[in-house]
């Protein structure tokens, strides 16, 4: 379904991905696993096109949706962003209500009338379950774990073929990351849902396949795949067993760890959030506080 | 699910307009060309003068148009020194309030100070004009002097605004550790207050200079508009803007491209003004 | 200390009350509804200030209208055409920040100059509105630029996210974003134009008659205000009429303001 070849990103200097091949399949939850390094979301960024937008960012390669290159010039953007939808790990509220965020993109990309978008946006926002009181509500007064999934249900209303989520249960509750968890199992029936993510239970409850993705000091590159049960069970490589490990035993990992750690190759994981002028992607502010983001690029 | 259903527009006519992108971005070009091109235009028109026989002119201390003598010193002379009087009114005053409202009155009383100084600083600066010509000239005269408080009066409020935003934003810790080492209010006020804010208070007399230095109406209002180098406080003066809007209508040949070179001289002045502001504000920063 | 500030604080106060009530009681004799529209009389030494009204929203709609494509101009290219924190960038947002200080005495002799002797244009609102444009801009698209650089960060991409393109989520979710900000920056032109004195006397003229035209002369208020103090013998009463109704425009700009800017840090 989606393939990417010899992925290479760099963005302000600094390479985030290194040479990434990684094949998805067509259907079910696809589950790219890593830790903290910036890497996954660079690799989600760059399906969408990213790149188009951020003059810093330079990406190399191929990335094919069912055999076309996408980063061929020819290929429309805008198409492709519709066919697939990324859904960011810090959502931004339109102004307006619920309603009017889902509506939104309908509005502006489609041919469909009014009554028609409407239809799609009451199915998307019952298929997250977004209580129907709450339609009407400004997006900016929602909570964490309704905004996530108002989030959701505005890529959903498009229809895309393929879904992006970033950390979709990052930062809510139990209860919420529990109603997150089975819209992806509900969605992913039908299409193939990405999902990045550091969580290896949510991996292990949910996840078809996994990917388990490191950062060097020289790029992200693939470190393991394969179906989700076997590469948790029985992890091959060292990063991807101290990584489970860390995740099943929290602290006791590293004790075992440090043996191979010394015998490893890998750096440990760099910080590659910069201030200033250049923000390489992934690494969105902490607070919401409204940050210079404005993404100019030269005229073509 | 697998196959949309969705006619997207995309396909045909992306939403995009790269039209009206070109059309914003040619606005633009031409905004940031508009006043250059004004300087340009000044340079340009008033080159004519720069010959050999007025030349030279520009360097007395003579306006005399009629017989194309153009001396600009009375004029830059005129304007240098109603902006400092105008200056040396308004920084102590404006100064002096803003401490007072930030230092020791009580809070009711800065509010009705800072709604007074925005009033004040919106008002036309016709409106001081008319004031002076009413109350002050038929005391003095119209003269430097008056010429000078009338541009104090219209600089003040802006001065006193900006230098009260400076004290606002001091970090509350350098108040009280000053606080904390026993210091007198004089003392806080001179040693840490003022030393604190320094650059920004020189900003804000730079801005303010900026203002007086371009003022035209107010100050022809008052000033007695004779072009001679003035020999008293009391005495009549003259300006390079009030000599714009006094002789522009009718100014032909000479005369009138001799005026774009005294428009371009004020703006010279004020970008001199402005320049000057901003460098010793910042040498006080680093030092 | 203490002593030197009260007083200066004191005749802040005094300068504020001297002006108001000379202005308040001289102008109030001749302030009633029939002045805002009358006809101006004798020379405008009686009657109404209609036609200097009419005058002045005439400059101030034109100004603003051909000063507002322009300013949304400067303010795109710096935020959404150059690349972002480019020295390019910074250098056109320090370019209009410079140019908002430009004395408009010399703007005004441009416009005289260019506008009115070049193109014939003569002593015409429209000169005036040309020349305002001029000084107007400059302020309006530091304004624009501070409102679109202060939209939440995501906005953008969240919008391009879901392929809506760079035109559409610019007129859509930045523009209406930004709203606030850019009120306040079409406020503070409006207040700039109805003080100008200097660069509109020289290019819309001292008229009182009613302009028919955009190619007729015609006095704004404050440009009014001077030529009754100034050139009309017996003038200073309806001087200080004029500058009343300034003085309430002004206040009523002052309040708009202020409340922007609380809507604004909302």
């Amino acid at each position: 379904m989606i393939e990417f070849r010899k992925l290479t990103v760099t963005a302000c200097g600094a390479r985030i991905i290194d040479g990434l091949d990684l094949i998805l399949p067509e259907k079910g939850t696809a589950m790219i696993l890593g830790p903290s390094g910036c890497g996954k979301t660079t690799l989600l960024k760059s399906l969408i096109r990213e790149d188009l937008e951020d003059p810093d960012v330079h990406v190399s390669g191929s990335i094919l949706l069912r055999g076309k290159e996408i980063r061929d010039r020819r290929f429309p953007v805008h198409r492709l962003r519709q066919r697939v939808g990324l859904v960011m790990q810090h959502p931004v509220p339109f102004p307006g209500t619920a309603f009017a965020n889902v509506t939104f993109a309908l509005r502006c990309t489609t041919k469909l009338d009014r009554t028609a978008i409407d239809a799609r946006a009451k199915k998307a926002l019952e298929e997250v379950g977004l209580e129907r009181q709450h339609w009407e509500t400004p997006a900016e007064c929602l909570s964490g774990g309704q905004l996530k999934r108002l989030s959701i249900a505005r890529t959903i209303a498009l229809e895309p073929e393929v879904i992006l989520l970033d950390e979709p249960s990052n930062g809510l509750d139990p209860l919420a990351a529990a109603r997150v968890e089975q819209l992806i199992t509900t969605l992913s029936q039908n299409r193939l849902v990405v999902v990045v993510t550091h969580d290896v239970s949510l991996v292990q409850r949910i996840g078809d396949a996994v990917y388990f993705l490191w950062p060097y000091r020289t790029g992200c590159r693939l470190v393991e795949e394969g179906p989700a049960q076997d590469v948790l069970d029985n992890p091959k490589e060292p990063e991807t067993r101290l990584f489970v490990r860390a995740a099943r035993e929290g602290a006791s990992a590293l004790v075992h760890g440090e043996e191979l750690v010394a015998g490893l190759t890998y750096d440990v994981p760099r910080e590659t959030c910069g201030s200033g002028g250049c923000e390489p992607d992934g690494c969105e502010p902490e607070s919401s506080e409204p940050v210079r983001g404005s993404t100019g690029r030269k005229m073509r | 699910m697998a196959t949309p259903t969705i006619e997207y527009v995309a396909e045909e006519r992306t939403g995009e307009s790269r039209i009206g992108w070109i059309a914003l971005g040619a606005l633009g070009v031409l905004a940031i060309a508009m006043i250059p091109g004004v300087l340009i235009y000044l340079l340009v028109t008033g080159s004519g003068v720069l010959d050999r026989t007025h030349l030279p002119t520009l360097f007395s201390t003579e306006w005399y148009p009629g017989e194309e003598i153009f001396g600009l010193v009375p004029l830059v002379l005129g304007t240098l020194t109603t902006s400092a009087l105008g200056l040396l009114i308004a920084v102590p005053v404006g100064l002096g309030s803003v401490i007072f409202f930030r230092f020791y009155s009580p809070a009711s009383i800065t509010r009705l100070g800072e709604s007074t100084l925005g009033v004040l600083s919106g008002l036309p600066s016709v409106i001081f004009g008319l004031f002076g010509t009413v109350w002050m000239v038929p005391i003095f005269g119209p003269s430097l002097l008056v010429a000078g408080v009338v541009l104090a009066m219209m600089i003040l409020p802006t001065f006193a605004m900006l230098t009260l935003a400076a004290f606002r934003q001091i970090p509350k810790g350098t108040m009280e550790s000053g606080a904390a080492l026993g210091l007198r209010r004089e003392q806080m006020i001179g040693r840490l207050a003022l030393v604190v804010t320094r650059p920004r208070l020189i900003a804000a007399a730079g801005v303010s200079l900026t203002r007086a230095l371009g003022e035209a109406l107010a100050v022809e209002m008052v000033c007695g508009n004779v072009a001679a180098i003035p020999d008293g406080i009391t005495a009549p003066v003259r300006t390079l803007t009030t000599t714009l809007v006094q002789e522009f209508e009718y100014a032909t040949g000479a005369h009138r491209e001799a005026l774009h070179l005294v428009a371009l001289a004020v703006v010279l002045l004020a970008a001199i003004g402005a320049t000057l502001a901003v460098r010793m504000a910042s040498k006080q920063v680093s030092s | 200390m203490k002593a030197a500030s009260t007083i200066s604080a004191i005749l802040v106060f005094l300068t504020l009350l001297l002006i108001g009530a000379d202005i308040v009681v001289e102008g109030a004799a001749g302030l009633s509804i029939g002045t805002l529209t009358d006809a101006v009389r004798d020379g405008g030494r009686a009657g109404g200030l209609g036609p200097i009204i009419l005058s002045t929203v005439i400059v101030l709609a034109g100004s603003i209208l051909f000063a507002l494509p322009l300013a949304l101009g400067g303010a795109v290219l710096k935020t959404e055409l150059l690349r972002h924190h480019s020295r390019l960038a910074r250098g056109v947002m320090g370019a209009f920040e410079v140019m908002v200080s430009v004395p408009s005495v010399a703007i005004g002799l441009v416009g005289w100059s260019l506008f009115s002797q070049w193109l014939g244009l003569g002593f015409s609102l429209l000169s005036g509105c040309l020349t305002m444009t001029l000084i107007i801009v400059p302020i309006m698209t530091v304004a624009f630029i501070g409102g679109f650089e202060m939209v939440p960060a995501g906005l953008r991409m969240n919008s391009l996210a879901l392929g809506v393109t760079r035109w559409q989520t610019f007129w859509r979710q930045v523009v209406p974003s930004a709203r606030p900000a850019l009120a306040a920056g079409v406020t503070l032109a409006i207040g700039r134009v109805t003080a100008e004195t200097a660069a509109l006397m020289l290019t819309s003229g001292i008229s009182t008659r009613t302009p028919e035209s955009l190619g007729d002369p015609g006095a704004t208020l404050a440009v009014h205000v001077y030529h009754m103090a100034r050139h009309v013998p017996g003038g200073e009463s309806m001087a200080y009429t004029t500058s009343l109704a300034l003085l309430l425009i002004c206040i009523a700009v002052h309040v708009a303001l202020a409340r922007l800017k609380k809507e604004s840090a909302a």
